[in-house]
């Protein structure tokens, strides 16, 4: 405990407090009485087995058996069981001394060693009282613990016992097995007696321990007193001989002051606080005159000068007040009667306290220095004025060198700034800038020319710029320049970017971009270049040329390509088309019939096929035009949804075209675009609609754009499969389908709907999509087109005879009922519908009933239960109808029986959807003709004689099936036939025979058909003749119809040819033939065409139109770009021509040439070739006339496009 | 602890061992000291031959004791004690073994002088247990309590315990057969209507002869 105290304490770094101390003895007192009673223990242990061994051997010693002695037990006993008991004890008392274990041990070696005192003295009574001693001495360790240790083994040992041995220790074998309790409680008895004790013990201990703290403590703090009184007498008696030592020094000091005022020449004196004089030394008095012994020491303050006193006194109040050093001077009046100067010093002495005590102060008699002091300050004066004097004069002289040197430093900094400015321009300049002077140094090299010329700046300063940096072969011409430089010439060099070659300094040449500027100053000029190395630029250039060479190849070789795919399949499709057409004009059965129109369908599918790539491509490649003409809407579209019934009622679906009755019916514009896209939708149509129907409703769009034109609004809504709304906007792109399974089960290219997309939005409208899977879609699109003359409108002669004419029509489809009905309604007819058999028969038997009888019967010859015949045959046999007059409306490929169309007395068979024109013609033939005719059952088309006269045709042409298809077609049309197979042989036929017309080939072996036509058209040259050649190719694309136009070419077909394109261009030759009646008389006569210029400019403007495809509006534009740039064309070819410059002269004449090929002038092209080649080969002496004959073909040129312009109707 | 183990090596462990030993020894000591000599065969009339002769007057007291027996004294001390409670009312006879050995010393004077002063107690030497032999006596401090008649009322000792002084079955039924036959002429002793009983307790003494020598001998 005492150890845990001083710990705390320690921990606490502090003095123990009377309880810790008290804590501490308390503790400390009781481990000495552990430990002392340890010791008695560790004596009385010992003891006690020697007691025990000595009652065992007293009492007991032996035992005997009869005369037989031997050691008793007991001493056995003693000994062993004696030494055990008090040996761990004996072990912990010596190496353990205080600690609980081992007075544990030791109670229990007490009470042990006891019980085997008990026994070995045979249990006397007496020696159970050694238990109770034994308790008692346990006490003296005044630890309640082992009394209740010994106690408790006391009470097992009579426990044990009592229930083992009851006899042994209570005398009888019936004892309470509770009465070792009684036992114990006697010796618990005892324990409380001890345990009381040992508490009043502990107790008195601790108030011990208590009581010797507080005298410790109070002791502490006597002695601690004790120490500062002793410490406080030390220092009385040290401040006692301080004083003393202090009192003789001060005796010492003073003695040796005044040994000291009196020795020194000084007036010396000590006043108290107040200034009352206490001491003044010799000098004093003798000054002053006066005797010592008696003399008032006050007696300064009469001799002080009137004129000092009263500033002395301040000075002195000053000095008392402030405790700081008095020090004045002032004037005493001495014995003499004069007044003497005297310095005046004193300094305060100081209390402990800090107050002044007294002062002790000095007179210095300053007479002398005074009189110095006045003569000096004179002098001082009279110094000062003349310094003012001169500062006054140099103060003016250093403003204005000031104002000199601040002006200067302005000057300067402003200079250093543009020197920065300048340096750090050159150090940062990407371009090279080097400067030279008048004779050629190199001044100034910034790093950047470092860099470009691989040369350090000090390795070329001061060296001729000529030398270092200009490629020796341009050294002579660069001196030259620059010497005319210098005399004031202009160098082209100078103020202007040029590009010229530099080299390195290893000889490397590279291209520089150079701008030279001269500076002039008062010396010699400088010549400042900026150069920069344009390799990279050049290099880039150069691949820029490449690459656009390239791509431009690129674009004539895919060009050249599609040309020659569509002529390698167009070549066979001629062919095959038009033998099938051919064999379709013979005599054939229906099975055979029916399968060439399967291959001719097919070879026209393939073809559309072609058709949609190429003009895919087209319009791709930004070629395709549209053309433009005047045609009849309903006809138009009727004749294009006749041509997709057949596959529409093929798959029972009815298909039914609808035209609102305000939308005219003549219009201007590409027709056979806007049918490409209607059969595109419709043949969508039907291939994506297993059943129901195709309709087709075309009505105006609302609004009508500026330049007059119209809407109109096609509308084709199926009854099919639908598309999915993720795929509605995709399939407007090229080869997408709705769905790809789609174009395994229907085919298609994909490329239709991305065309018509095209097409219209070229036809000023857009399409668009609605539709819902299963249900059906509809696809609209617009367009906008130029209205057609009036006059074009159907003739309405016939209308009278319709209006208000009662008229039934019989369709079991509601929507064809009601585009009936709208169009009879549109004609002024009362029609009247009905959807079955039963009902139409009612319905004209009660109008014949009411005296108003239908004038004819619409009937569809498709109806469920009773269709269009037999409808027709109860007709015939109700007398009162019989006679109605009866257009029946067929399905396309239905099989029609002319026998029975014959007796059923049907004036017409009209396919579905019929063209309006075809319905408005029957329904007449039918109101004019009540009796029945014979219907016209077209079977084959007839051989058709030309129109025109009848011509013999040179054909050039390589492939046999192509000469016998073209051969037939020409032939069936009344023209007779030589064939060539190659150019070189048609050129030899037409020298050897007359022909009207030449149909050739453009692409033969031997010579091709460009090279013949060429070959004609030298050959015809001067002749004023002039064959008509027709190309005939494959290569569909506008470029291809050019070329041949330019190579003399007079038409174009392309393959494969169809007979009524090829008897159309014949007729349109023929025509033109018999129009230019004058020009043939005048080529017959042998007068030259150009005499003509009428003529000339007429072949101009078809020349331009061939080169525009046709499209008039097109070549009109072509015609002012022409005129707009031309004219700067012929001024360059002008210039070059007077200035005689060979290199432009044919850049010019090329440049023209080729704009002029474009528009097809070809004389004026071939005039500017001519031009050109006399450049080139350096013939400049002959250009005159040349371009002269260039000015003339301009000017007829010029003319003919004028007059194309100012015509209203492209000619 | 702990401490001990660091700087004595005492571990905890040897502490309890050694109050085990210690535990053990007392239990041994005590387990020697609580077993009983031999009982003898003593015989339940008074026998014929013994030199001791029976008082018909009152109860016949005989205590066998070997006078170098450390119980001796104990056995004596009891007898003493039972004397005294009852008055005398027995004529008391103490048998001191003698061997044939002639020493002096056998039978120590204290000893003798004890007896003596245990009024009534006649002394008389067994030599070489002859007595002793003839009333079937093997072990020192037993006691035989024979009736007027010469039955015997009680065979044992009067001790609790080797050398054990203080109160003991032996002695208290000895004191009650005396202190019966004092009252009522007839030891109050179960089953009183019939033949006298005698009545057995354990004998705490040396052997009162040699083991493979026969008594008498």
């Amino acid at each position: 405990m005492s150890i845990a105290i001083t710990t705390a304490v320690l921990e606490r770094n502090a003095l123990p407090t009377v309880k810790e101390r008290s804590e501490a003895l308390y503790a400390e007192r009781l481990h000495a009485g552990y430990l002392r009673v340890d010791r008695i223990f560790g004596v009385l242990m010992p003891l006690q087995w020697l007691l025990a061994v000595a009652f065992a051997v007293w009492i007991s010693p032996y035992t005997w058996a009869g005369t037989t002695a031997s050691v008793h037990a007991h001493v056995w006993a003693a000994v062993g069981l004696g030494g055990l008991i008090v040996s761990v004890p004996m072990v912990l008392i010596h190496l353990r001394p205080g600690a609980l274990e081992t007075r544990q041990c030791v109670a229990v070696a007490q009470v042990m060693i006891g019980s085997l005192l008990i026994h070995v003295s045979g249990g006397r009574l007496e020696t159970h009282f050694h238990l109770f001693g034994s308790l008692a001495f346990l006490a003296l360790y005044r630890d309640p613990r082992l009394l209740l240790t010994a106690s408790a083994v006391i009470a097992a040992d009579h426990f044990v016992r009592g229930v083992v041995w009851p006899r042994s220790i209570y005398g009888i074998a019936t004892a309470s097995p509770f009465r070792w309790i009684e036992h114990t409680a006697w010796v618990g008895f005892e324990d409380v007696l001890l345990i009381v004790g040992c508490r009043q013990s502990l107790a008195e201990l601790r108030g011990l321990a208590a009581r010797q703290a507080e005298a410790e403590a109070a002791r502490a703090s006597v002695e601690e007193r004790t120490d500062e009184l002793r410490r406080a007498n030390g220092a009385l008696r040290d401040e006692v001989a301080e004083r003393r030592a202090a009192e003789r020094a001060l005796r010492q000091s003073e003695a040796q002051f005044r040994t000291l005022s009196e020795a020194i020449s000084q007036i010396l004196w000590v006043t108290d606080a107040g200034g009352s004089t206490e001491y003044v030394n010799g000098r004093w008095y003798e000054y002053f005159g006066v005797d010592p012994t008696d003399a008032n020491l006050e007696l300064w303050r009469d001799r002080l000068h009137s004129d000092d006193l009263a500033p002395t006194l301040e000075a002195w109040r000053f000095a008392t007040q402030t405790g700081e050093p008095y020090h004045f001077e002032y004037r005493f009046r001495g014995g003499d009667g004069a007044y003497r100067w005297f310095l005046a010093r004193a300094l305060p002495q100081f209390s402990d306290s800090g107050e002044i005590v007294r002062w002790i102060g000095t007179c210095t008699d300053i007479e002398a220095q005074k009189r110095a002091e006045e003569a000096l300050r004179r002098a001082h004066d009279e110094l000062e004025d003349r310094v003012r004097r001169r500062t006054v004069e140099l103060e003016q002289s250093n403003a204005a060198l000031l104002d000199q040197i601040a002006e200067r430093e302005r000057v300067e900094q402003a200079l250093r700034e543009s020197q920065a400015l300048t340096a750090s321009v050159l150090e940062t300049a990407p371009d090279a800038i080097l400067a030279v002077d008048h004779c050629g140094r190199i001044v100034e090299f910034n790093p950047a020319a470092e860099s470009i010329f691989a040369a350090r700046k000090g390795d070329v300063l001061g060296r001729k710029m000529v030398e270092l940096f200009i490629p020796p072969d341009r050294r002579e011409q660069h001196k030259s320049g620059f010497a005319r430089c210098l005399s004031g010439e202009e160098a082209v060099f100078i103020g202007r970017r040029i590009e010229v070659e530099a080299c390195r300094l290893d000889g490397r040449e590279f291209p520089v971009e150079l701008a030279v500027v001269r500076v002039s100053g008062d010396g010699p000029p400088l010549f400042v270049g900026h150069l920069r190395d344009i390799t990279e630029r050049k290099r880039v250039e150069a691949a820029l040329l490449e690459a656009r060479d390239a791509a431009e190849a690129a674009n004539r070789a895919k060009s050249e390509f599609l040309a020659n795919m569509s002529h390698e399949i167009r070549t066979p499709m001629n062919g095959i088309i038009g033998m099938t057409e051919l064999a379709l004009d013979t005599e054939l059965t229906s099975r055979q019939r029916e399968y060439l129109k399967l291959v001719r369908g097919s070879a026209e599918s393939l073809l559309s096929v072609i058709n949609d790539i190429l003009d895919f491509s087209k319009i791709e490649a930004g070629k395709f035009r549209l053309d433009s003409s005047v045609f009849g809407l309903r006809d138009a579209i009727g004749e294009t949804l006749q041509t997709l019934a057949l596959r529409a009622h093929g798959k029972g679906l009815e298909l039914a075209c609808r035209i609102a009755p305000d939308v005219p019916d003549v219009w201007m514009g590409d027709i056979g675009r806007l049918r490409q896209v209607v059969v595109n939708l419709v043949g969508n149509a039907i291939k994506f609609t297993d059943r129901g129907e195709v309709i087709v409703t075309i009505v105006r769009d609302e609004g009508v754009s500026s330049d007059g034109r119209l809407g109109l609004r096609f509308e084709v809504a199926d009854t099919g499969i639908g598309i999915a709304p993720e795929k509605l906007r995709a399939i407007f792109e090229p080869f997408e389908q709705a769905d790809r399974s789609t174009t395994r089960r229907f085919g298609g290219t994909g490329l239709g709907l991305a065309i018509s997309s095209k097409l219209v939005a070229m036809m000023g409208g857009r399409i668009e999509v609605e539709s819902r899977p299963g249900i059906g879609s509809t696809f609209r699109f617009t367009v906008v087109l130029e209205p057609g003359p009036e006059g074009e409108r159907p003739s309405t002669d016939d209308l009278p005879r319709l209006v208000d004419r009662p008229i039934l029509v019989v369709d079991d489809n509601a929507t064809n009922l009601l585009i009936l009905e709208e169009i009879l309604r549109s004609w002024g007819a009362r029609p009247s519908s009905v959807q079955g058999a039963a009902e139409a028969i009612d319905a004209m038997l009660a109008a014949a009933a009411a005296g108003q009888p239908f004038a004819a019967v619409l009937v569809d010859g498709m109806m469920p239960e009773i269709d269009g015949t037999g409808l027709i045959g109860r007709m015939r046999a109700e007398p009162s109808i019989a006679g109605l007059p009866v257009v029946m409306l067929t399905s396309a490929g239905a099989p029609e029986d002319p026998e029975l169309i014959s007796s059923l007395g049907i004036l017409a068979c009209l396919t579905k959807p019929a063209r309006q024109s075809d319905l408005f013609d029957a329904i007449m033939k039918a109101l004019g003709s009540p009796a029945p005719a014979d219907p016209s059952i077209p079977v084959a088309d007839s051989p058709r004689p030309s129109k025109g006269r009848s011509l013999r045709i040179l054909l050039a042409e390589d492939h046999p099936v192509n000469q016998k298809v073209a051969v037939r077609m020409l032939e069936g049309l009344g023209h007779s036939m030589v064939v060539a197979g190659d150019g070189a042989e048609a050129l030899r036929a037409l020298r050897a025979d007359r022909f009207d017309l030449v149909l050739m080939d453009v692409q033969m072996p031997v010579m091709d058909g460009l090279e013949a036509v060429r070959a004609i058209r030298a050959g015809e040259a001067g002749t004023g003749q002039h064959i008509p050649v027709i190309a005939l190719t494959a290569h569909a694309m506008p470029s291809d119809r050019l070329r041949c136009l330019e190579a003399g070419f007079d038409s174009y077909l392309a393959k494969p040819v169809r007979r009524a394109e090829l008897e159309a261009t014949l007729a349109s030759l023929d025509e033109s033939a018999t129009d230019r009646g004058p020009d043939t008389k005048a080529i017959a006569n042998g007068v030259q065409a150009e005499s003509n210029p009428a003529a000339h400019r007429s072949r101009i403007i078809g020349a331009l139109e061939a080169a525009c495809d046709g499209d008039a509006e097109f070549a009109r534009e072509l015609a002012a770009s022409f005129l707009d740039s031309a004219p700067a064309c012929l001024q360059g070819i002008q210039t070059a021509a007077n200035h005689p410059d060979a290199h432009r002269l044919a850049s010019e004449a090329h440049g023209l040439k080729g704009i002029c090929r474009t528009i097809g002038a070809t004389e004026l092209a071939d005039a500017c070739q001519n031009l050109e080649s006399a450049a080139r080969d350096g013939q400049l002496e002959d250009t005159g006339p040349m371009v002269a004959r260039i000015e003339d073909a301009w000017g007829t040129v010029r003319s003919a496009l004028e007059a194309l312009l100012t015509s209203e109707v492209p000619a | 602890m702990p401490g001990i183990t660091a700087r004595c090596g005492v571990a905890p462990g040897w502490i309890v061992a050694w109050g085990v030993a210690v535990a053990a020894g007392a239990m041994l000591m005590n387990v020697y000291s609580m077993t009983p000599g031999s009982a003898g065969s003593p015989p339940v009339r008074w026998p014929g031959g013994s030199e001791i002769p029976l008082d018909r007057r009152c109860p016949t007291l005989l205590i066998f004791l070997h006078p170098q027996c450390p119980c001796s004294d104990a056995s004596l001390d009891e007898l003493a004690a039972a004397i005294d409670r009852t008055s005398g009312r027995v004529s008391a006879w103490a048998l001191v073994y003698r061997p044939r050995t002639n020493d002096d010393d056998w039978f120590p004077g204290e000893l003798r002088e004890a007896m003596a002063a245990i009024p009534g107690l006649s002394i008389a030497e067994d030599h070489e247990g002859a007595e002793a032999a003839l009333f079937g006596i093997e072990t020192s401090g037993h006691v035989l309590l024979f009736g007027p008649e010469g039955d015997l009322w009680f065979s044992g000792g009067i001790t609790d315990g080797r050398g054990h002084r203080g109160e003991s079955l032996g002695r208290s039924a000895l004191i009650t057969r005396i202190l019966d036959h004092r009252s009522s002429a007839r030891p109050s002793i179960p089953e009183a209507t019939g033949p006298t009983v005698p009545v057995d307790a354990p004998v705490f003494g040396c052997p009162l002869t040699t083991p493979g020598t026969e008594p008498g001998a």
